[in-house]
C-alpha cells in the first residue's frame, strides 16, 4: 500500500541491458532490448538457458544417451544375449587408429588388438592378455548379426564392428560367460532411461492434478488432499515395492513385473510434486493478473489452463528433469538388489548384479566400472539439466 | 530541524569526492553514481532526493562499504573526519576490520524496510545489546541498561518490557524507532537514512521524522536523509541535492533548491510535486446528473475469523476489516477512498466487486438501462456482466499484468472471454485503445518486461477501459510510480474520465494525489468512514479528529511554510 520507488533501480530486461527509467513516458523502450521486447516466455528462456554452459553440455550427453538408447540395436556390435564361452572374462580391448606396415611407417587402420590366450592347466581357467600384434580390422556399417530394428527393418548392418563377421572384439570387456559389455550397456540404456519415465509421467499427472486443485480450490479440499499427502508420503516404498514385485504372477515377463511395480509405486510418489504445484497456485492465485484475469470474465477453466498453467510450466519442467534421475537410481539401486529387473532383462542395475562380488572385480574391474559410469554420468547429467532449467525459468531473474 | 535553531559550526564530518560507482553487466558497464560529490557537517541534515534510479540509494550504500557485487566503488573519495580520526572509506577492504570498526560505530544507518532489516528470531533488546557489547565492549548488564535508555529515549513505551519483545510483535512505526535506538546505539558522528518512512503511514512519518530530528539535534550528528519524497524534503532538510541518473543535478540550501531552482530537472520534478498540491487544472465542475447515484453501498461489512486446529474447523477471535461502510458513487464524479495501511479501504474495493465476498450489506448499481441490480445477489454469469461496467485498475503495475502474454493478449483478453471482439476486430481495438491511453499501438506485440512501470499501469488502464466500463475503481493507482509519472497518469485519467463519462472510486493513502484528482473524499480509519465530504473541505478544513490529525501529517513541498511541526496528534484509544 506504500510505494517503494527504489525497487526499479537497476531494472534490467531479459537480455541484461539496463534501462533508465524514460524521460517521457510515452516513448517507448526503443533502444535497446527491441529483439527481447517481443520475445514471449519459451524463447527467454531459451536465452538464458544458452548461457549455462554446463547445462548446456548435459542437454547435449542427455540427447546422446537417448540417441544411444533408439539406436540400440544398430549400436551395438552383437545381440545382448550373445554367449561365446571360450571368452570369458576378457579384457577390454581398446580401438585404436594407426598401425605400423612393414616399411616401418604409420598408416591409418581402425583396429583392435586382439588376445593372447594361454590356458592355466592348473586352475582350468583361460587368461586373455590384450596382444597388440595381433590386428583385428574394425569398419563402420559392417555386416554382423542379423536384428530386427525397432521389430521393423531387418537388417545385418552394425554401426562398428570387425569387418571379418567371424571375429570378435570386445571394446569394455566380456562377463563370465563371454557376452559383451558394451553391446549390453547399449541395450541397458534403453531399459534404465525409458522404465523410470512412465513413473515420472504418472507422478506429474497426479501431482499436477491434485496440487493444482489443491492450491486453487483451497479451504476444505485443500486440507483433506493435504492430509492424504502426508499419510501417503509417510508409506515406507521399499517394503511395497518388494510385497508387490512378490505378488505379481510369475507368468509375466520381468520387464512388465516392473513396469506395472514402477506405476504402482509412483502412486505414492506424486506427493512432493503436489505440494509443489499447490504452493504455485496458492501463491498465484492471489496475484493481480490472475484476479485481473477473473475480472475480465474468464472462467476458472480458462484461468488455470491460460493464466496460472503457463506460469509454471517451465518450473513443471524443471521439476520433471529432477525426477528422471532419482528414477534412475530407482531402477539401479533396486534391480542391484534383486528387487527390480531381473535377467534376462538388460538394464545398468542388471549390469551391476555380474559385479557383486569380489572376485569378478578383481579379475573383470570393467564390469563395475562402465555401468557404473553410465549410471553417473546420465545421473549427474540430469541434475545439471535440471537446475540450469529451473534457474532460466525464473521470469525476471538475472 | 529548523535551519536558524542549528549552531552553525562550519565543522565537515564526512566529504564525499567525486565519488564513481560502477555495475559490471552483461551489456557492458553501467555507471550508477557519476562524480557525485557533497559534505556533511556536524548538526545539519543533508537530503538526497531522486526519483527510482537515480543512484542514490547506491551513493548511501557505498558510504558504509555496502555496494553488493558486481557494483564497486570505481574513483572518488569517502572520507570521514571525526573526533575518533579521519579514514577514507572509498579506500577499505568491503570485509576488513577497519571499516567495521566504522559501520555502527561512528556511521549509523537505517533503512526503509524495518521488518526485514531486524532479525526476526531475536529479540528488539538482543539486537542492540549486541551492538553495544561489539563496538563499546559494555557489559551484560551495563548493555541492557543502556538499551532501555536508548529505547525511551526513541520514544518506544515501557522500554523495560518492551526491550525483550520480538520484531514482529511491534508495529511498522514501533520498529522503526528500534532500528533508529540500534542505529544511535554507539552515538555515531553520521547518520545514514534510506528512505526511512518511505514504508511507513504519513501519520507515523511525521513521528519518525521529528524523532530523527530531535536525536540529531541532540547528539550533533550529520544526517544524510535519502529520499524520493519532496515533501520530507521541504520539512526536514538544511541542504538538498537533488540526484539524476547517477548525477547530482542541483545542490544547495534548502530554500535555494525550492524557491531558485536552476537545473531544469530541479524544475520539472519540483513543478510536478506542486502541481499535486491542489484541484487538477483539467478538471471542470461536474455537469449533469451528479446527484444519480450510480454506485449505493449501505452497511457493507468484511468479518475475517481465523481458524485454527489441524483440520481448521476451530474458529478464534474476529476481526473487521471493513465495518458497516455506507456511500454513493455519483454518475460522473470521482469519489476519492483515503486511509491508512490496514484501514480497509482496499478490501472495500474488492468487496464491492466481489473478489472477495462481504460478509454483510448491500452494494447496488445502476446500469444505464435504469433498474438497480443488487450486486450481491447476483449469480456468476450475471456478476461477469456487472464485471464489464466495473473495472479495477491495480497498484502494482508489475504484478498485474502476465509476464507471459504479449500486450495485444493482456489487453485483448476481457475482449475475447466476453465474446466481444476476436481476431482482427480485437487487434483493431487494442490498437485503439492502446493509442488512447497514450502508446504507440506498435508496442502491442511486446511483452509486459519491456515496458516501464508508468508505461505498464497506461497498458492496466487500457485493460480496464478496453470494455467500455461505466465505474472505474482505481486501488492504489499511482502508488508505485515516481512523482512526475504519477502526475501524468493522473491527467490521462482524468482526460479520459471527461471524454468517456467516467465514474471513479479512487483507493489511495497519498492525500494530495486524492486533492488532485477527486470531487468528493471518504476518510477510512479501522474499517469504519469516519468522514466523507467535498476534497476541499476535507483537505483544508476538516471536521473529524482523525482526518485533521491525517491531514496536518502530511508534509508540504515548501520549507518556507512548514506543517508537520504544527500538526494535530490524534490519540485514539487503542482496541
Amino acid at each position: 500500500m506504500t510505494a517503494h520507488p527504489d525497487h526499479e533501480e537497476l531494472q534490467m530486461l531479459g537480455d541484461g541491458t539496463l534501462v533508465e527509467p524514460v524521460e517521457s513516458e510515452t516513448q517507448l523502450v526503443m533502444a535497446a532490448g527491441v529483439k527481447s521486447a517481443v520475445a514471449g516466455q519459451w524463447t527467454l528462456l531459451l536465452w538464458r538457458f544458452r548461457r549455462q554452459r554446463v547445462a548446456m553440455a548435459s542437454m547435449i550427453v542427455i540427447v546422446l544417451f537417448y540417441l544411444v538408447a533408439i539406436f540400440a540395436e544398430f549400436l551395438a556390435p552383437y545381440g545382448p544375449d550373445m554367449t561365446r564361452p571360450q571368452y570369458t572374462y576378457a579384457p577390454p580391448q581398446g580401438i585404436n587408429m594407426f598401425v605400423v606396415d612393414a616399411s616401418g611407417s604409420w598408416q591409418f587402420k581402425l583396429h583392435a588388438a586382439g588376445y593372447k590366450i594361454t590356458v592355466d592347466e592348473q586352475a582350468m581357467r583361460r587368461t586373455f592378455e590384450v596382444d597388440p600384434e595381433k590386428i583385428i580390422p574394425l569398419g563402420f556399417l559392417v555386416a554382423g548379426e542379423t536384428y530386427r530394428l525397432w521389430g521393423l527393418f531387418e537388417t545385418n548392418v552394425h554401426f562398428l564392428g570387425p569387418t571379418d563377421p567371424t571375429q570378435t572384439v570386445y571394446f569394455l570387456g566380456s562377463d563370465r560367460i563371454g557376452r559383451d559389455l558394451f553391446s549390453r550397456l547399449i541395450y541397458g540404456t534403453r531399459i534404465s532411461l525409458s522404465i523410470g519415465l512412465v513413473g515420472v509421467v504418472i507422478s506429474l499427472v497426479l501431482g499436477i492434478f491434485l496440487g493444482g486443485v489443491s492450491g486453487y480450490y483451497g479451504g476444505a479440499i485443500d486440507t483433506v488432499i493435504q492430509r492424504v499427502v502426508e499419510i501417503v508420503s509417510a508409506m515406507p516404498t521399499i517394503p511395497l515395492w518388494m510385497g508387490l514385485a512378490a505378488a505379481i504372477p510369475l507368468s509375466w515377463s520381468p520387464a512388465l513385473v516392473y513396469f506395472t511395480v514402477t506405476a504402482i509405486v509412483s502412486l505414492l510418489g506424486w506427493t512432493s510434486l503436489a505440494r509443489e504445484v499447490r504452493g504455485r497456485f496458492f501463491a498465484l492465485r492471489e496475484e493481480d493478473f490472475v484476479t485481473a484475469a477473473r475480472l475480465d470474465g474468464s472462467s476458472e477453466m480458462r484461468l488455470i489452463f491460460r493464466h496460472m498453467l503457463p506460469s509454471i510450466t517451465s518450473h513443471l519442467l524443471a521439476m520433471v528433469t529432477l525426477a528422471i534421475p532419482a528414477m534412475i537410481i530407482a531402477e539401479t539401486s533396486l534391480s542391484f538388489l534383486g528387487i527390480g529387473l531381473k535377467p534376462p532383462v538388460v538394464s545398468w542395475g542388471v549390469l551391476l548384479q555380474d559385479a557383486q562380488n569380489i572376485r569378478a572385480i578383481a579379475n573383470a574391474p570393467w564390469l563395475l566400472i562402465w555401468p557404473a559410469l553410465a549410471v553417473m554420468v546420465s545421473v549427474l547429467s540430469f541434475n545439471f539439466l535440471g537446475d540450469g532449467l529451473r534457474d532460466a525459468a525464473d521470469p525476471y531473474g538475472n | 530541524m529548523a535551519t536558524d535553531s542549528t549552531p552553525v559550526t562550519n565543522a565537515s564530518i564526512l566529504d564525499v569526492r567525486n565519488l564513481t560507482v560502477e555495475f559490471a553487466v552483461r551489456a557492458g558497464i553501467f555507471t550508477a553514481v557519476r562524480d557525485v560529490s557533497f559534505t556533511l557537517q556536524r548538526g545539519r541534515t543533508l537530503c538526497l532526493v531522486g526519483e527510482s534510479g537515480s543512484g542514490k540509494s547506491v551513493t548511501a550504500r557505498a558510504m558504509m562499504q555496502l555496494i553488493d557485487a558486481p557494483g564497486r566503488i570505481v574513483s572518488g573519495g569517502i572520507h570521514l573526519n571525526g573526533v575518533a580520526g579521519s579514514a577514507d572509506i572509498a579506500k577499505l577492504n568491503p570485509r576488513g576490520e577497519a571499516i567495521r570498526a566504522i559501520r555502527g560505530r561512528r556511521i549509523g544507518m537505517i533503512f526503509q524496510e524495518p521488518m526485514s532489516s531486524l532479525s526476526p528470531v531475536h529479540t528488539i533488546g538482543a539486537q542492540i545489546v549486541e551492538v553495544l557489547q561489539l563496538h563499546l565492549e559494555m557489559g551484560r548488564q551495563e548493555a541492557r541498561n543502556r538499551t532501555i535508555e536508548l529505547l525511551r529515549q526513541v520514544e518506544i513505551p515501557d522500554p523495560e518490557h518492551n526491550i525483550d519483545r520480538y520484531t514482529f510483535e511491534f508495529s511498522g512505526g514501533m520498529r522503526q524507532r528500534a532500528m533508529i535506538a540500534m542505529a544511535l546505539a554507539c552515538n555515531p558522528e553520521v547518520l545514514i537514512a534510506d528512505e526511512p518512512t518511505t514504508a511507513l503511514d504519513v501519520t507515523t512519518q511525521a513521528e519518525v521524522l521529528d524523532l530523527i530530528s530531535r536525536m540529531q539535534r541532540e547528539l550533533g550528528m550529520a544526517t544524510l536523509l535519502i529520499t524520493h519524497d519532496m515533501g520530507v524534503v521541504a520539512e526536514v532538510a538544511d541542504d538538498v541535492a537533488v540526484m539524476h541518473r547517477g548525477r547530482i543535478a542541483e545542490a544547495g540550501t534548502v530554500d535555494e533548491v525550492f524557491h531558485g531552482a536552476q537545473h531544469p530537472y530541479t524544475k520539472r520534478l519540483l513543478s510536478s510535486v506542486l502541481k499535486l498540491e491542489r484541484t487538477s487544472q483539467l478538471k471542470t465542475v461536474p455537469t449533469v446528473g451528479t446527484s444519480i447515484p450510480i454506485l449505493s453501498v449501505r452497511n457493507l461489512s468484511k468479518t475475517y475469523q481465523p481458524r485454527q486446529g489441524l483440520f481448521h474447523s476451530r474458529m478464534t477471535g474476529e476481526v473487521k476489516a471493513v465495518d458497516d461502510v455506507s456511500f454513493d458513487l455519483m454518475s460522473g464524479e470521482s469519489l476519492g477512498i483515503v486511509g491508512e495501511s490496514g484501514s480497509g479501504k482496499t478490501t472495500l474495493g474488492r468487496l464491492i466487486l466481489r473478489v472477495t465476498e462481504p460478509t454483510s450489506g448491500a452494494v447496488t448499481y445502476q446500469p444505464k438501462s435504469g433498474e438497480c441490480i443488487d450486486v450481491r445477489g447476483l449469480d456468476k454469469r450475471a456478476l461477469r456482466r456487472v464485471h464489464q461496467d466495473i473495472r479495477l485498475i491495480f497498484q502494482d503495475p508489475f504484478a498485474s499484468l502476465n509476464p507471459r502474454m504479449t500486450v495485444k493478449q493482456i489487453v485483448g483478453d476481457p475482449l475475447v472471454v466476453n465474446k466481444i471482439a476476436s481476431g482482427e476486430a480485437m487487434e483493431a481495438r487494442v490498437a485503439e485503445m492502446l493509442a488512447m491511453v497514450g502508446l504507440d499501438p506498435l508496442a502491442m506485440e511486446r511483452y509486459p518486461h519491456a515496458f516501464s512501470g508508468g508505461q505498464r499501469q497506461r497498458v492496466g488502464i487500457a485493460r480496464a477501459l478496453a470494455l467500455n466500463p461505466r465505474i472505474v475503481i482505481a486501488d492504489e493507482a499511482t502508488s508505485a510510480l515516481d512523482v512526475s509519472i504519477r502526475s501524468q497518469i493522473l491527467d490521462l485519467l482524468l482526460e479520459l474520465q471527461q471524454r468517456l463519462g467516467l465514474s471513479f472510486l479512487f483507493i489511495s493513502h497519498d492525500i494530495s494525489v486524492v486533492r488532485y484528482f477527486c470531487d468528493r473524499v471518504a476518510v477510512m480509519r479501522r474499517g469504519q468512514i469516519v468522514e466523507i465530504g467535498t476534497a476541499e473541505t476535507i483537505c483544508t478544513t476538516p471536521s473529524h479528529p482523525y482526518t485533521q490529525a491525517l491531514i496536518s501529517a502530511v508534509p508540504h513541498p515548501d520549507p518556507r511554510h512548514k506543517r508537520m511541526s504544527a500538526r494535530i496528534r490524534f490519540d485514539a484509544p487503542h482496541n
